[in-house]
């Protein structure tokens, strides 16, 4: 069982990040250099839709990160809200405009794959509206820490935000089974197992892995960032003060 | 030459094909330069800070170690 509580000390968990960002970053980039190569030059047309199978490749860990990174927010904040543990706080925040902007990319690598295969840009089935809907949740979320001026007061109602959507998640992944949707059903997380050619797996579980370690390394250098951030308006309240 | 415009191409799915990927490539790079330039503006604001005004007297109990109370 981690101990959150050893990380809840700011100042240790931003000396454990920095020494292991240039690790992240570097598995990062081999990630994606070899899963954007698979991706474009190695990987087969599919026998249906020929090349435009290489959209899902950017399409599908997209949207796979909107969500994961969503999730981890929820977690975030139930713990900032819960614990009103300091690093789970600056977690939530800073993880929300890396999903956002996540899913925006999902929404529109979608749209370019929608038109040459469904012959439409967009359609209203529950698939798609719903990660339309978890977009504007996360600007919601994003707009609530931009708008309330006191930092405790914006950190807890975005994370009330941030829980009340996130039953938006079990909904986008079942939406394309509960309902009769012209988004098809699910190809990877299924019980019985992948039903997609092989050949096609190497770029999509590395893009997957390398967005999901991209993320990682983004957020570290985005938490250090909303720490310094909070130290320095904290030393500006207090040397007002002082003078 | 005429296998890189077949390449390009993409069977006739480029026009799609190219800006999914060209947009993806554009947000992870913007994402990581942007976060990485504001850490560095951030340091060096605190460091002004830090140096414009040493402090005399110790640590503030926020900018030392800190526990939480269980």
């Amino acid at each position: 069982m981690i101990n959150l509580h050893k990380f809840a000390n700011p100042t240790r968990f931003f000396q454990l990040t920095s020494v292991l960002l240039p690790w992240i970053g570097l598995t990062t980039l081999i990630l994606l250099s070899y899963g954007f190569w698979q991706a474009l030059f190695v990987s087969p047309p599919d026998y249906q839709m020929g090349e435009a199978v290489r959209i899902m490749y950017v399409h599908v860990p997209a949207a796979y990160m909107g969500m994961m990174v969503y999730g981890i927010m929820a977690v975030a904040s139930a713990i900032a809200l819960i614990w009103k543990h300091p690093i789970a706080d600056i977690a939530a925040k800073s993880s929300a405009p890396i999903g956002a902007g996540f899913t925006f990319l999902a929404l529109v690598t979608g749209m370019l794959w929608g038109q040459p295969m469904w012959g439409t840009f967009w359609v209203w089935d529950a698939r798609l509206t719903s990660v339309l809907i978890l977009f504007f949740i996360y600007l919601g979320y994003i707009g609530l820490w931009v708008s309330i001026e006191d930092p405790s007061r914006a950190s807890k109602a975005a994370a009330i935000l941030a829980l009340v959507g996130s039953v938006n998640l079990p909904i986008i992944h079942y939406s394309v089974d509960w309902w009769n949707t012209l988004h098809q059903p699910a190809s990877l997380l299924r019980a019985d197992g992948p039903t997609i050619d092989p050949g096609m797996l190497p770029p999509l579980i590395s893009l997957i892995i390398g967005y999901t370690t991209f993320y990682i390394t983004v957020l570290f250098l985005r938490m250090d960032k909303e720490f310094i951030s909070r130290k320095i308006y904290s030393l500006q309240i207090l040397r007002t003060h002082q003078k | 030459m005429n296998t890189i415009v077949e390449f390009l191409s993409m069977g006739g799915y480029g026009e799609y094909i190219w800006p999914a990927y060209i947009l993806s490539i554009i947000f992870l790079a913007w994402s990581f330069v942007n976060s990485f330039v504001e850490l560095r503006k951030n340091k060096k604001k605190l460091q002004i800070l830090d140096n414009n005004n040493p402090r005399r007297h110790k640590p503030l109990a926020f900018e030392e170690n800190q526990e939480i109370d269980t």
